[in-house]
């Protein structure tokens, strides 16, 4: 319970930064999106077929931005009991029984000084993605954290409008798979007595194209709507490539809506 | 500018709302060669069986061409998986089924109707896997079905069972219609029966560069409720899975006895997966050992007073049993 306070205190900190220093240049927002997110995997741990399909994401971001940084929080989730969630299939008519995704991701970037339309820095991402198949005992995940570079360019169309692309290009992550086509007798002891915390011991650390590859683009428009609310529209592919314990390939492309306040 | 944003909107709504519903042709060759190979990659049956997987590959992939209906695939998909003789293989399709044990001419060597009417006192039914019930001369019978269900409350009701049998001079504890299960609720009923902590057996899952490191598995002694009278364990051929290693664990307890027939002859645990044209199949993926190293795939666990199942039913007698009877003091 502690640890719950102890984030929350952190994150508010954060959030009023700038009237803890004594700053007053920064603009806060705070968020919501929802929309729409094209699924494709194709995991030959668990299946030679290609699984696609679709989910609703909802989540929350928190942007403060100043002449000279930014800084985001987001979280978005497609869980089951959150959204409308639709079966992922495969062209044989198998589907996933059951599917999850959460992304947790915080991006640092400094602003240019000749040139403001363009911001370089870093995101500590967190995605995972965990399916059941609809056979015995199917079942297979990606946990992926990593620090990335990110390049962001954002031009303003008019007062009101303007449209910021942003490539992130991980760079170190941890990432976590199943061991092997099956759970063996000492991962489940591990899983049951420990819970998750005891079955990260099996993620490896790896560098980009070390066994695995990661690219996320994303392009966004932003209208002003008055002073204080801002809506946006964000369009964005995410894809990765794990090599084991056999080879996994997946690609996101959400379509979000995001509504903002801003102070 | 406009008409592009629109056509890649629709393209990304094709992807993800993924095909019409008539599935996509495939090449039947390669689903074919695509099973082969997952048996082999992923099967523990080929190396556990010493079965020549790739000469079987010689023989029935030459029969397969695209001009196959679906149901002469599935039958020469079906021969060849027969080839394991593994009661874990099964084939689903959307129009046709193999379960491996329907073609080994496995005979069952009890009947539930004359257990019930002829010998069977007191019945109760604690649970829908087990029937526990009284015989002549103060033996106890314990009938369990499959090793299904949560483990907690499988363990709970065992231990019941056993202290409502506490009293009896012997038990019959009949696995002979026992389809398997978990591992962990047959440990739990021969932990009733365990006297100290004596190795099982060791299991090892196949992986891709062979098989993982050994697995070891135990039984303890169970200090809120154990049965020291003499115990007969009756099994045969449709003795399965986690029945089979119930059965290991009997061998290992000098106080438990074998009378039957030998045991289904597949002891490793079992998972599913799907082929390129979304057909399903099941293998067994773990390699079993006693403590002797003796791996049972394939033949099945002996028992230690041998009845042909085709010799141990009449209409009037379940010899099985009776021979178990005269066994107990």
């Amino acid at each position: 319970m502690w640890r719950k306070r102890l984030s929350l205190i952190l994150l508010i900190c954060w959030f009023n930064s700038n009237l803890l220093l004594g700053q007053s240049d920064a603009i806060f927002s705070i968020g919501i999106e929802m929309g729409y997110e094209g699924i494709y995997n194709k995991d030959v741990l668990s299946s030679p077929l290609d699984y696609h399909g679709f989910g609703l994401p909802i989540g929350f971001f928190l942007k403060k931005e100043k002449d000279t940084q930014i800084q985001e929080l987001e979280a978005k989730f497609i869980l089951p009991f959150l959204t409308n969630n639709y079966p992922i299939k495969s062209g044989q008519g198998t589907q996933l029984s059951n599917w999850a995704t959460v992304q947790i991701n915080y991006s640092f970037l400094a602003k240019l000084n000749n040139a403001p339309q363009h911001a370089l820095g870093g995101t500590f991402s967190n995605s995972f993605f965990i399916r059941e198949y609809d056979f015995l005992d199917g079942g297979s995940w990606e946990l992926i954290s990593f620090l990335g570079m990110t390049y962001q360019w954002q031009q303003n169309i008019n007062s009101n409008s303007n449209i910021s692309l942003r490539v992130t290009l991980p760079v170190f992550s941890f990432l976590h798979r199943p061991p092997d086509i099956t759970l063996d007798e000492a991962f489940l002891d591990v899983f049951f007595d420990q819970g998750v915390g005891g079955i990260l011991k099996y993620g490896k650390w790896r560098w980009q194209l070390q066994d695995w590859k990661a690219i996320k683009v994303q392009a966004t428009y932003h209208w002003q709507l008055s002073e204080r609310w801002t809506l946006g529209c964000q369009v964005g592919l995410q894809y990765y490539q794990i090599d084991f314990p056999q080879q996994v390939e997946n690609l996101n492309l959400p379509i979000l809506c995001q509504f903002a306040y801003q102070f | 500018m406009s008409i592009r944003l629109s056509i890649l909107v629709v393209y990304i709504l094709f992807l993800g709302t993924g095909c019409d519903e008539s599935f996509q042709t495939y090449n039947k060759a390669a689903a074919f060669d695509d099973l082969h190979q997952s048996i082999r990659q992923y099967g523990a049956s080929v190396e556990s069986r010493g079965i020549n997987w790739d000469s079987l590959y010689q023989v029935y992939a030459p029969l397969v061409n695209e001009d196959l209906t679906e149901r002469e695939f599935f039958s020469i998909i079906a021969d060849m998986l027969l080839e394991l003789r593994d009661p874990h293989v099964w084939l689903f399709t959307p129009s046709d089924t193999l379960f491996t044990i329907d073609h080994l001419s496995y005979v069952k060597n009890v009947n539930p109707d004359l257990l019930i009417n002829q010998y069977l006192q007191d019945i109760q039914r604690p649970h829908s896997s087990i029937l526990s019930a009284l015989l002549p001369n103060n033996i106890g019978y314990l009938a369990i079905y499959d090793f299904k269900g949560e483990r907690d409350l499988l363990k709970g009701i065992y231990q019941d069972a056993i202290e409502r049998l506490q009293d009896t001079k012997g038990l019959i504890i009949d696995l002979r219609d026992n389809d398997g299960g978990s591992v962990y609720n047959a440990q739990h009923l021969l932990n009733l029966f365990t006297p100290e902590r004596i190795l099982w057996h060791t299991t090892e899952n196949k992986v891709q560069a062979g098989f993982d490191t050994p697995f070891e598995w135990y039984l303890n002694h169970n200090a809120e409720m154990s049965y020291s009278q003499p115990v007969i364990v009756l099994c045969g051929r449709f003795t399965i899975s986690a029945g089979e290693r119930f059965a290991i664990g009997a061998r290992q307890l000098t106080n438990l006895q074998i009378v039957g027939d030998t045991t289904a002859n597949t002891q490793g645990s079992v998972m599913g997966r799907e082929m390129l044209n979304g057909w399903k199949y099941t293998f067994t993926f773990e390699r079993v050992l006693d403590p002797d190293g003796i791996n049972y795939a394939g033949l099945g666990i002996p028992p230690d007073v041998y009845i042909p199942s085709h010799q141990s039913i009449t209409s009037t007698q379940d010899l099985v049993l009776e021979k178990a009877i005269s066994l107990l003091p």
